[in-house]
C-alpha cells in the first residue's frame, strides 16, 4: 500500500471520538432495558422490548463506533480526506444518536410515530454517510482489499438500512406489515453483509499493525469479501421469492437450495476467517501480553462456536435457543472485535492529534511549549482494559447461559453486561479527558506566542 | 538502534508497535550527522512516515533482505550521505 501520508490529513480528534464514546452508553442502556424488563422478553424473537436491545446494540454500539472508525480510517488509510470532517460527522452522528433512541423508545413505549421519526432520522443518517464514503473510496487512489472490502460493506449497509426503513415504517402503519423474511432479509445483510465484511476489512489493516502479525493471505485478502456478499445475497433469494411480485418466477429456481449452499459458503467464510485470525495471532512476531488481542481470540473462537452450532443445528434439524446465536454472533464476535480495537484506535488517534500539535510548536520555534505525550499503552493503561475484558467475558459467558436457562442467569447476565459497558465508558472518558487537559496546555502554549 | 559503521544509523522497529516505529525514526533523523543516513528496517510500509520527513530529508524504500521494507533516510542537503545511498542502493529513481 502506497503509504505518502501525513499526520495532518487525520481528521479533528472530536470527530470519531464522539462515535466511540456513543457507542457503551448505547450498550448500557440495552442492558438496562435487559434489567428493567426481566427474562420474559426473551421467551421469543419478536417482543418489542427485545427489538429495542437489539437496535440499542447493533445501531447504537456496532454502527455507531462503525461509522466513526471509518471516518478515521479513510483519510488515514485510503489517503483521501473526507471535506469539513467536523460539520460532517455532527450531520451523521446526531441523527443517528436521535434515530436510534427513537427506534428503541417506539419499541419500549408502543409509539408508532417514533418509528416514522426514527426512520427519518436514521435514513438521513445513513444514506448521507453512504453516499459520502462510496465517492470517497471511489476517488481513492489505494487498490488494497480493505478499499474493496469498505465498498462492499456500503453496499450491504444501503441494504440493510432500506429493509429496516420499510420494516419500521410498517410499524409505524405506512407500508404493509411486519414480514418475518424481510426481517431474516435485513438481519443477514446488516451481520453477515455490513458487520461482517467490514470487520474483516479493518482486521486486514489493524491485526497486522498492532499486534504485530504477519499479513493475511494474499488469496483470503483477494477473494473472502467477494465469496461472502455473493452468499449473503444467496441467502436473500428465499426472502426475495416470497414476495407476491417475484412469486411467478418461483418455480424455476429451488429457493432453499440456493439458501443451503450460501449458508454452507458463508459457514466455510466464517470458520477460515476466524481460524486465519487465531493462527496469525497464535504466529505474531512479538509475544507480549496485550489486551487487544484477548478480545480478538475472544470474538474468533465466538466466531467459531457461533458458526459450528448453527452447522449442527442445520444438518441435525435441532432447535436452538432463540437467542444462542444472536448472542455470539452480536456480542461474543461483534461487540468484542470492537470494543478491544477501541483500546488501539482510540489511544492511537489521542497520540497522533498531540504530536501534530508538538509538530506544529517545533514548526514554530518552541520546542519548550511542548507537552509530554504519554505512551499509547498508557493513555488507556493495560490493567484497566484488562479488567473490562474480564466484565466483558464474564457478561458473554452469562449471556450464553442465559438464553438456555433464563430464569437462573438473565438477571446477572443482564447487570454484568451493564457493568461491563459502564467500564468501557470510564475507559473511553479517562482517555478523553487525558486528551483535553494535554489539548488545552498545547493551546494556551500555541496562544502565547 | 546501533550504529553500524560511522555513516550508517541501523535501526531495526520490525517487532515494534504504532507509533514506535514513526516516532522513533524520526528522532533518528533528526539526529543525523554529516555524512551519515538512516536505515530503517521495517516489516511493513510505513504508514505516514514520508509526509513526516518532509523536504528537509530524502529517502529510499526497497525490499529489505532480513525484512519486508528497508527504508534509507538521509538530509537532503547531506550529499556525502546521498552518494554513500546511491552506492548501496545503485541509482536512485
Amino acid at each position: 500500500m502506497r503509504a505518502d501520508l501525513s499526520l495532518q490529513q487525520s481528521p479533528p480528534f472530536s470527530v470519531p471520538a464522539r462515535f466511540l464514546v456513543s457507542a457503551p452508553l448505547f450498550g448500557l442502556l440495552a442492558a438496562l432495558v435487559l434489567l428493567w424488563h426481566g427474562p420474559e422478553i426473551i421467551t421469543h424473537r419478536w417482543t418489542p422490548e427485545i427489538l429495542a436491545v437489539i437496535h440499542f446494540l447493533t445501531l447504537g454500539f456496532l454502527a455507531m463506533s462503525m461509522l466513526g472508525a471509518m471516518m478515521q480510517l479513510i483519510p488515514v488509510l485510503m489517503g483521501i480526506i473526507i471535506p469539513q470532517p467536523v460539520l460532517f460527522s455532527s450531520v451523521i452522528h446526531t441523527p443517528l444518536f436521535l434515530g436510534t433512541l427513537s427506534l428503541g423508545m417506539a419499541w419500549l413505549l408502543q409509539i408508532d410515530q417514533l418509528f416514522i421519526v426514527a426512520s427519518a432520522l436514521l435514513g438521513f443518517s445513513f444514506y448521507i454517510f453512504i453516499a459520502v464514503a462510496i465517492e470517497r473510496l471511489l476517488r481513492s487512489a489505494n487498490r488494497h482489499a480493505t478499499r474493496s472490502m469498505m465498498l462492499m460493506a456500503l453496499l450491504a449497509l444501503l441494504i440493510t438500512v432500506s429493509l429496516g426503513i420499510y420494516l419500521a415504517l410498517g410499524y409505524g402503519g405506512q407500508t404493509e406489515t411486519f414480514s418475518h423474511s424481510l426481517t431474516d432479509f435485513h438481519l443477514s445483510w446488516g451481520l453477515l453483509g455490513w458487520v461482517l465484511i467490514l470487520i474483516i476489512a479493518v482486521a486486514y489493516q489493524v491485526i497486522p499493525m498492532f499486534q504485530i502479525t504477519s499479513e493475511y493471505p494474499a488469496m483470503h485478502r483477494r477473494w473472502i469479501g467477494w465469496i461472502i456478499l455473493i452468499a449473503v445475497s444467496g441467502l436473500s433469494v428465499e426472502a426475495i421469492m416470497s414476495m407476491d411480485a417475484i412469486r411467478p418466477l418461483a418455480g424455476m429456481i429451488e429457493p432453499s437450495t440456493i439458501t443451503a449452499i450460501s449458508s454452507a459458503i458463508l459457514a466455510c467464510c466464517l470458520l477460515i476467517f476466524a481460524t486465519t485470525t487465531l493462527w496469525i495471532l497464535h504466529k505474531r512476531l512479538r509475544q507480549l501480553p496485550d489486551t487487544t488481542m484477548k478480545f480478538w481470540q475472544l470474538a474468533m473462537s465466538s466466531l467459531i462456536l457461533m458458526t459450528s452450532l448453527w452447522a449442527l443445528s442445520t444438518l441435525f434439524d435441532k432447535e436452538l435457543p432463540v437467542f444462542l446465536l444472536p448472542v455470539l454472533m452480536i456480542h461474543g464476535f461483534a461487540m468484542t472485535t470492537i470494543n478491544g480495537m477501541m483500546y488501539k484506535i482510540l489511544p492511537f488517534i489521542i497520540w497522533l492529534h498531540l504530536s501534530v500539535q508538538n509538530k506544529n510548536l517545533r514548526t514554530m520555534d518552541r520546542r519548550e511549549s511542548q507537552v509530554k505525550v504519554p505512551h499509547i499503552r498508557k493513555i488507556i493503561p493495560e490493567a484497566a482494559g484488562l479488567w473490562q475484558f474480564r466484565f466483558h467475558l464474564l457478561s458473554l459467558i452469562l449471556l450464553v447461559l442465559a438464553t438456555v436457562f433464563p430464569t437462573w442467569f438473565y438477571y446477572p447476565a443482564a447487570l454484568l453486561l451493564a457493568c461491563a459497558q459502564a467500564f468501557l465508558l470510564f475507559n473511553l472518558l479517562k482517555a478523553v479527558y487525558l486528551y483535553n487537559i494535554k489539548a488545552d496546555e498545547l493551546s494556551d502554549a500555541i496562544g502565547s506566542n | 538502534m546501533s550504529d553500524n559503521t560511522s555513516s550508517e544509523i541501523l535501526l531495526d522497529v520490525s517487532d515494534l508497535e504504532p507509533p514506535e516505529p514513526l516516532v522513533l525514526t524520526l528522532e533518528a533523523a533528526e539526529q543525523l550527522k554529516p555524512g551519515q543516513y538512516v536505515r530503517m528496517l521495517h516489516r511493513r510500509e510505513p504508514c505516514m512516515l514520508f509526509g513526516e520527513l518532509g523536504e528537509n530529508f530524502s529517502h529510499y524504500q526497497r525490499e529489505g533482505f532480513t525484512s519486508a521494507v528497508e527504508v534509507f533516510i538521509w538530509r537532503s542537503d547531506d550529499t556525502v550521505a546521498g552518494s554513500t545511498v546511491r552506492a548501496i542502493v545503485g541509482e536512485l529513481p
